[in-house]
């Protein structure tokens, strides 16, 4: 191990010492405690193979040891050790791919950070992405497993002067793995950003995001599902730092919660002093398909200067009834009629998902079965 | 075709009484009217034919072609061939339009044994019904009624009942908004659907629309009751007259 990653674990671990795992004192955590992780949830730590990527045109990757210093010193540099769940992480890491587009490119296909954890593994991969001066890039990064203990990834993206990112992000651990995420990313001058995560999986979730807007004129599209069922408690934790003058986010959040699931959605947006000419607008809706299932959102602004349009806006509730009486009256049976009615509330989020027919059938596949276990269910119930 | 008894139904919720003894019989091929003052329980009447929930029925029956309808779940009386034209469309919004009629087409032939139509075919005679009533080819990429106009709303509904081939359908004034023009497309869409084995339940405020579609019968629904019956000519005499009579008797 390099010395710089030596370095940063023993920074990661000395904060997660002093941290330990967050409870809801801590504001950050209000609606989800991690002091109840046992062992078994976490797994036992093994080395992981990071994902390993096949050349291309404009795409390099390096290990720490081979790769220029100044892609070296932006390691660890966007995740703030303060937190508890990036502490423990960067504690726990063991290796990390540094992956760059260069300035200028555009790649022909996707990156993909595939991931699939075995029962009984901690992991803990760690990327940092550098997506050069005016390069485009789409990022495909999933997570699977097939049975408990934990995946614990962080990724730092740079997205460099002019450039463009498209990152996709999906969440499908097995239902009883614990998914600890964060991702952190900055944004130089006119650079966008879309970020899409798709949380499907693990029994006990959190994903970190966390966006600085550092150049003027750059701009983030922030999108999220949870699709819950069960037992299942996913929290997603975003913050957005407007720190440039002329910078635009949009952020969409939706939750659909069926069982006894429990989505937590906090955004905060946060403008800097002197940040003028900002725009910020966020949503979070929620939709809850049975009585025992929650959703709490939390949208936060915190704005220092003056000359902001920002909104948000959070809506919980049920499935329409009048409009599946109106789809029942015309033949369509009640069970098609629910999911017509679900799939209808993502539709928006999925339509920005876009181009990539890989990651739309991902997508489509990921929440079809989500739909055909969560009313199976339901029906079970009543 | 439809043999309603006595039916009383009230609100769930509050247990106010809203049908209070309505009694009337269809036969196959007849297009029966109902009239009557706001509030009087016309649209109480199609939810409940319907199947809508939130209704609590008392008393009485209601028999169609020979079953106790109101056993049968919603989906079950569209697929026996009932069909409510809502006097308020719902919208749907990120259910487009196509997707919805296709499911809708294609879920009922399946309950009567009939074969799926392929996207294909659907898409072809679901261009040449909307053709026929008028109706925009854009608007079946749309949400389900979302944004649509009044008369665009209207329309719709009757799209949705050419495609779905019913045996028996309720109107819910499905003239309202509607310019004359529209109305007399409307109306040419429900007469091209008329024949001695389909029967309507045309329910409306206005007599221009019976112009067009006449009448076998006409009825009068106040308070929750059928209070007075007759032919064509009842909707002239309402029509000058107003529900005066009916209010004071009420
Ligand atoms: N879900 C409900 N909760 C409470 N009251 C209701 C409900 N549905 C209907 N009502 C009441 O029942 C009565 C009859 O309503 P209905 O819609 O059947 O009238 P209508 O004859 O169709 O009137 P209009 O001509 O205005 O359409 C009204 O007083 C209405 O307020
Ligand atoms: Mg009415």
């Amino acid at each position: 191990m390099s010395q710089t990653l030596a370095s940063l674990r023993q920074s990661g671990a000395e904060s997660f010492a002093a941290l330990g795992w967050p409870n809801r004192r801590v504001e950050a955590y209000k609606y989800s405690d991690f002091t109840s992780l046992t062992q078994a949830d976490l797994g036992q730590t093994v080395a992981q193979p990071l994902a390993e990527l096949s050349d291309q045109d404009g795409l390099r990757c390096y290990k720490p040891g081979e790769a220029p210093q100044a892609l070296v010193d932006k390691i660890g540099s966007l995740v703030p050790l303060d937190d508890p769940l990036a502490a423990y992480s960067t504690a726990n890491l063991d290796d990390v791919l540094i992956i760059e587009v260069a300035a200028k490119s555009k790649l022909t296909g996707p990156i993909v950070l595939d991931h699939r954890r075995l029962a009984g593994q901690a992991a803990f991969a760690r990327y940092l992405v550098v997506v050069g001066r005016g390069a485009e890039a789409e990022l495909i990064e999933r997570y699977a497993s097939n049975g408990q203990g934990a995946s614990s990834p962080v990724i730092e993206v740079f997205v460099e002067e002019g450039a463009h990112l498209r990152h996709l992000r999906s969440q499908t651990e097995a239902l009883d793995a614990t998914h600890l995420g964060w991702t952190a990313a900055r944004l130089e001058r006119d650079a966008s950003y879309s970020h899409f995560a798709l949380n499907q999986g693990a029994g006990i979730s959190r994903h970190n995001i966390r966006v600085d807007l550092a150049g003027a004129g750059s701009h983030l599209d922030l999108y999220g599902l949870h699709l819950l069922d069960g037992q299942q408690r996913c929290d997603s934790h975003t913050r957005i730092n407007h720190n440039a003058p002329n910078t635009t986010s949009n952020e969409v959040y939706k939750s659909v919660v069926g069982g006894s699931g429990n989505s937590i959605f906090q955004g905060k947006i946060y403008v800097a002093k002197d940040s003028q000419k900002i725009e910020g607008n966020q949503m979070s809706r929620g939709l809850l398909l049975g009585p025992r299932a929650r959703i709490h959102n939390k949208p936060e602004l915190e704005i220092y200067a003056d000359d902001v349009i920002c909104s948000h806006g959070s809506t919980v509730g049920a499935l329409d009834e009048a409009a599946i009486f109106y789809l029942r009256a015309r033949g369509i049976p009640a069970a098609i009629a629910h999911k017509m009615m679900v799939e209808a509330f993502v539709q928006d989020v999925l339509d920005e998902v876009g181009d990539c027919a890989e990651v739309t059938a991902h997508w489509q596949a990921v929440i079809s079965s989500y739909l055909t276990s969560v009313f199976a269910d339901q029906d079970g119930q009543a | 075709m439809l043999s309603i008894q006595n039916l009383h139904a009230q609100i769930e919720e509050d247990g106010k009484e809203i049908l209070k003894g309505l009694t009337l019989e269809i036969n196959p091929g007849e297009v029966h009217a109902i009239m009557g003052p706001n509030g009087a329980g016309k649209s109480t009447l199609g939810n409940v034919l319907a199947g809508k929930d939130g209704y609590v029925i008392t008393e009485g029956s209601v028999f169609y072609k020979g079953q106790d309808l109101l056993a049968l779940e919603v989906e079950e009386r569209a697929h026996a061939g009932l069909f409510l034209a809502f006097q308020y469309p719902v919208e749907i919004p990120g259910v487009q339009m196509l997707n919805f009629l296709r499911t809708c087409t294609n879920e009922t032939r399946a309950a009567r044994g009939l074969p799926e139509l392929s996207g294909m075919d659907f898409l072809k005679l679901a261009r040449a019904k909307a053709a026929e009533l008028k109706i925009n080819p854009d608007m079946l990429k749309r949400s389900v009624n979302s944004g649509f106009s009044g008369g665009e709303k209207k329309r719709a509904e009757v799209l949705q009942m050419a495609l779905l081939d019913p045996q028996f359908a309720v109107l819910d004034e499905t003239d309202s908004g509607l310019d004359i023009d529209a109305l007399r497309i409307v109306a040419e869409g429900v007469n091209a659907l008329r024949d001695d084995k389909r029967s309507f339940l045309v329910i409306t405020h206005y007599q221009r629309l019976l112009d067009y579609i006449k009448p076998d019968h006409v009825h009068v629904l106040a308070d929750g009751k059928i209070v007075r019956s007759g032919g064509p000519e009842l909707a002239m005499e309402l029509e000058e007259r107003g529900y005066v009579d009916y209010e004071k008797a009420a």
